[in-house]
């Protein structure tokens, strides 16, 4: 069963939500090179799990989920979007889920605006559907936020940076991933007039989640084939990101000096010979085991949350992150 | 010419604009010049000013950023990555200073300006006309509050 069928969530309406964002917009025609390249990338796929998580935070809400929490969650999507068509313009990447990325299609300037288009969109709209301005400052304040930036900054700093130490990878983590995903499930809550300190407990619940996300997806680099990929195995490294793994097999000396060796124009044998070292290393394990500590933490949330049924939910989220395989 | 304003604004931005971004204020000071005459010709408080000149000067120095962005600049990653930086701290900022009108009032012609550049068209609409139409706006809007409190 696919993840929003547990959560008993249609995810055609929030299809629908996400592609009348620019559907609707009066200053797009429907034939631009802009509306198609959108809703191309919309229909290209993803696993839409920001939305589901702001719909299941809003379970935990005193009224019941409705069509405001339907277009919340549509614009988290959205602003994911243009982040992903930002990303691959920066990472130089010419593949997304498989098919040429907006800016081969566009041109890079092109897939600039395009991308900023999206934001600035979203922050059009939050401004037309909320009538209560407290709910509007939340929503953008928390959906628009620089931290985002920031975790690519880090990133871009400690490119073949061996130096990187557990803590700053951990930062740069949290910065660029686990922040947004923790914010879904809180902007969700609130939406529905949940109790802050619940909506606290789900901010830090899906921190946790998207930390393991994050550990699991620097993991699958190493792990996983080329097919279920769409990059090649070990692109992280390629790229010059010192992720978890790298980190770990870092502290065997042994390997240090192999590692270290790899820089922007090392050769495919070179690269090889250090992803054969850290795959037999034990660093995956150690890797493997650390996003298993966040799952755990977690899962200690869930508990706390027991009262509520929508704890169940949070049950499938945990469940669909640490069984995923790509 | 560097006046008060000017110099008070470029604090404030230095103070939010994080380390780790690592932006270089280019500040165009001549047009900051002309900006903080137009938020002179109204009445408006100083640390009113000060804010407003602010996020005038993030919001162009974001525009700047994304401006022209081609894979044969090797400052493309710095470029994309420093005019979403800016945008995203232009709302931060304007929630913090509570100027949500603003928001409101320029997402329409951010969006356009957007729409425009992805057409391949890189002239945009004056950040400063948009700006000195919502402060026509609010003073006509708070000269009717007054004349009907006073009416009333």
């Amino acid at each position: 069963m696919k993840l929003h069928e547990t959560l008993n969530i249609n995810l055609r309406r929030i299809n629908k939500n996400i592609e009348d964002i620019v559907r609707l917009d009066r200053d797009v025609p429907f034939s631009s090179v802009l509306s198609k390249s959108i809703l191309a990338l919309i229909r290209s796929g993803g696993k839409r799990l920001r939305p589901l998580m702001v719909v299941v935070g809003s379970r935990f809400g005193t009224i019941p989920t409705g069509k405001p929490q339907l277009q919340l969650a549509a614009t988290v999507e959205f602003i994911h979007a243009s982040s992903l068509i930002h990303d691959d313009i920066i990472d130089r990447s010419d593949l997304r889920r498989g098919q040429p990325s907006m800016h081969t299609m566009t041109g890079v300037a092109e897939a600039v605006h395009i991308g900023s288009y999206m934001s600035a969109r979203v922050i059009e709209l939050l401004s037309s559907y909320s009538s209560n301005k407290d709910l509007y400052i939340r929503d953008l304040s928390a959906i628009a936020t620089a931290q985002l930036c920031i975790g690519e900054y880090e990133q871009l700093e400690h490119r073949y940076d061996y130096d990187l130490t557990l803590d700053e990878y951990l930062e740069k983590s949290r910065n660029k991933t686990a922040q947004l995903m923790a914010t879904c499930l809180r902007v969700g809550a609130l939406s529905t007039e949940a109790d802050p300190d619940v909506a606290d407990l789900l901010y830090t619940f899906g921190e946790y989640l998207g930390m393991s996300f994050q550990i699991h997806d620097d993991l699958l680099d190493f792990t996983q084939t080329p097919d279920i990929l769409g990059k090649p195995t070990g692109s992280d490294l390629i790229h010059g990101q010192v992720t978890l793994p790298v980190i770990y097999a870092l502290q065997k000396p042994e390997l240090a000096t192999t590692i270290r060796a790899i820089h922007e124009g090392s050769t495919d044998v070179e690269i090889k010979e250090a992803i054969n070292m850290i795959t037999s290393s034990g660093a995956l394990e150690q890797t493997e085991q650390l996003s298993h500590d966040y799952l755990n933490k977690a899962q200690d949330i869930i508990e706390q949350l027991s009262s509520f049924p929508a704890h169940r939910d949070l049950q499938s989220l945990l469940n669909y992150f640490a069984g995923r395989d790509h | 010419m560097h006046t008060q304003l000017m110099n008070e604004t470029f604090q404030l931005l230095q103070a939010e604009c994080s380390p780790k971004a690592g932006i270089a204020l280019d500040i165009d000071r001549t047009e900051m010049l002309v900006t903080e005459s137009l938020l002179n010709s109204y009445d408006l408080a100083y640390e009113r000013k000060v804010h407003l000149l602010a996020l005038y000067t993030v919001l162009k120095l974001a525009t700047s950023r994304h401006k022209d962005c081609n894979y044969s600049d090797p400052n493309l990653t710095r470029k994309v990555l420093d005019g979403d930086y800016l945008y995203s701290l232009y709302i931060q900022l304007a929630v913090q200073f509570e100027e949500i009108d603003l928001i409101s009032y320029l997402a329409p012609h951010i969006k356009k300006w957007q729409i425009r550049g992805a057409e391949g068209h890189s002239e945009v609409e004056l950040l400063y006309t948009c700006l000195e139409q919502f402060l026509n706006l609010e003073f006509r809007r708070n000269v009717s509050t007054a004349t009907v409190e006073q009416v009333g």
